[in-house]
């Protein structure tokens, strides 16, 4: 049996939606930058009241985009009009004439495009969020297990700069929250 | 969310503030009757082909604006009850267009054979006697005509008028109505541009058939008359109106002149790739003629104009909440104009571009921009800026993307 000794953080526990959004104002206002919050549902302005930025999933998709879009490219204009050059509707294809039929090979570089951005989301997303993961340190914390259904926690962890056992926790109990509780993780 | 919206006060237009505009307004509608006049006396087949353009571009802005209208009550949409009225005040323009239909109108009357080749009796077109000459015949194209407008009529009178009842009293029954008008609108609306489509462009040349021609047409309205309504806004917004409405909304915008710009290009492309694989005479006239001779630059353009050239920048969440937007959603409505233009003016001159149609075109769009713009001007101050006593109003306050 592993000893759970590391602080990961200290958590606190609100009552609603709009205590836990105040507080994370204030939080936010302290200057913390590795925190949390987490709660049964989604928290309109959340992301606002956190101070959080725009996410940079979307520029990684457009790169995917990009590549998908370069891949059906060369796909279609290496093997149709370099290697083995074909006409299609009676239009030459070779590098001689110009790329005359390659509005004919589109379907292929739109949809190359589709599925690399896909991708793109659903892995960027995944890797962003570092999942797939077996556990978390919270789930140390008895009390958190409520978070899936009234409770609202917000979480600050020990690597933040800022972070010290005794003013985040003052910190933390000046907003309101309850049960303010360190949370241990594995050596 | 916890932060508590103020309704904001109701905003009434102060027609001073566009006295200038209103004068530019009018000055181009009359350069444009006079030279679209000139234009009649020198050449009415022209003035024919030319009206007709400039008509079907008035058609198509208003005509997306009211489905934008309908689309905002049938999916009882929150985010876009600030700038919904702008939407009223265009589309209730659709009667100012169907009065420009006269025109044309008057043209076939004096004229038949001027614009459609199908009026005539063809005796020898082994299509016409069949069932073709059953739809495309004069007696029935009147029928449908006045159908179009009469129906569009009064489905947007009856959608601004409720809208402007409610500011007074703000009662939600007004929004039970428009609701109901608003789901009949949404068939009204693709009824009347597949066969406004059909009856007044692709008959241009009746042996031309395509399936995709409606919502062709109806894909480059949608979105060019969203680009007319982020104008509108903005415009609004720099004489100080509109504070409601935030960077947000021009991104939900923004998001829906980027969605139409590549449903343009989808279908485009669709109408494309299944005439020329089918390769059947009939369908293939259409991109034999625009295709051909110096026609053929202007239409590789309107693929790169219309569809790529704004791909790319609408992408950015930067460029549709800046002013940047202003440029993108102008393009569009240029480019509408070419679309339209490459649809019509070939058909007037099938040997290559024709400069004089060019010109002519751009006449009848002055005349017909000119006119809609004073109509436009005189909706805006007979009621207030937004709906202020909407019930949804404060939802549309909130929007976030």
């Amino acid at each position: 049996m592993a000893e759970f000794k590391k602080l990961f953080a200290l958590g606190a526990e609100f009552n609603s939606a709009t205590e836990i959004y105040n507080a994370a104002e204030k939080v936010r206002d302290a200057g913390y930058t590795v925190w949390d919050c987490h709660s049964p549902f989604p928290i309109h302005g959340m992301d606002k009241a956190m101070g959080m930025k725009k996410s940079w999933l979307s520029a990684f998709v457009f790169v995917c985009g990009l590549t998908g879009f370069l891949t059906g490219l060369g796909l279609v204009t290496i093997t149709s009009f370099g290697i083995y050059p074909t006409i299609v509707n009676g239009k030459p294809n070779d590098w001689e004439h110009g790329l005359r039929a390659l509005q004919f090979f589109f379907p292929v570089m739109y949809e190359l495009t589709i599925l690399f951005s896909a991708f793109g989301a659903v892995f960027g997303m995944i890797i962003r969020n570092g999942l797939p993961r077996l556990h978390h340190p919270l789930f140390n914390w008895s009390r958190f297990g409520k978070v899936t259904d009234d409770k609202f926690f917000l979480v600050i962890e020990s690597r933040d700069p800022q972070f010290s056992e005794t003013k985040t926790k003052a910190l933390l109990e000046t907003l309101g929250g309850a049960h303010i509780t360190p949370v241990y993780d594995r050596e | 969310m916890s932060h508590h919206i103020a309704i904001p006060n109701s905003e009434k237009f102060d027609s001073k503030k566009a006295a200038s505009l209103k004068t530019i307004f009018q000055l181009m509608a009359v350069i444009g009757l006079i030279g679209a006049g000139i234009v009649g006396f020198a050449s009415p087949k022209l003035f024919a082909f030319s009206w007709l353009f400039a008509f079907f571009f008035g058609f198509t802005i208003c005509l997306g604006c009211f489905f934008w209208n309908c689309l905002h009550h049938a999916t009882d949409s929150e985010w876009s009850v600030v700038i919904r009225r702008q939407m009223e005040n265009v589309s209730a323009l659709l009667k100012v267009v169907a009065v420009l239909f006269i025109p044309i109108a008057a043209i076939l009357v004096v004229k038949p054979d001027l614009l459609y080749s199908w009026i005539k009796p063809h005796l020898e077109d082994s299509l016409m006697q069949g069932t073709k000459g059953k739809y495309l015949n004069i007696s029935f194209f009147w029928v449908r005509a006045i159908g179009i407008f009469g129906l569009l009529f009064l489905l947007s009178t009856v959608l601004r008028n409720r809208s402007i009842a409610q500011d007074a009293d703000g009662a939600a029954k007004h929004t039970f109505t428009m609701r109901k008008a608003a789901i009949a609108g949404i068939p009204v609306m693709a009824l009347s541009v597949t066969f406004g489509g059909i009856d007044w462009l692709k008959s241009l040349n009746h042996h031309w058939y395509s399936t995709m021609w409606g919502v062709y047409l109806f894909a480059g309205a949608a979105g060019s008359s969203m680009a007319v309504i982020i104008l509108v806004c903005k415009w609004l917004k720099s004489l100080g109106y509109l504070k409601p409405v935030t960077e947000e909304h021009f991104h939900t915008m923004g998001k829906f002149i980027f969605a139409f710009t590549v449903f343009w290009g989808y279908i485009g492309y669709s109408q494309y790739m299944l005439i020329t694989y089918a390769n059947i005479d009939e369908e293939t006239i259409y991109f034999r003629l625009r295709n051909t001779e110096s026609w053929t630059y202007l239409s590789h353009f309107l693929v790169f104009g219309r569809f790529f050239f704004m791909f790319v920048p609408l992408l950015f969440q930067g460029v549709k909440k800046s002013s940047k937007i202003i440029f993108c959603a102008s393009w569009i409505i240029l480019m509408q104009c070419l679309d339209l233009f490459m649809i019509i003016i070939p058909e007037y001159a099938p040997g290559g571009f024709s400069f004089t149609g060019l010109i002519a075109c751009g006449i009848a769009w002055l005349a017909v921009v000119g006119i809609l713009g004073t109509f436009f001007l005189r909706h805006l101050s007979e009621g207030y800026l937004f709906p202020t006593k909407d019930p949804r109003l404060a939802e549309s306050l909130k929007l976030t993307n």
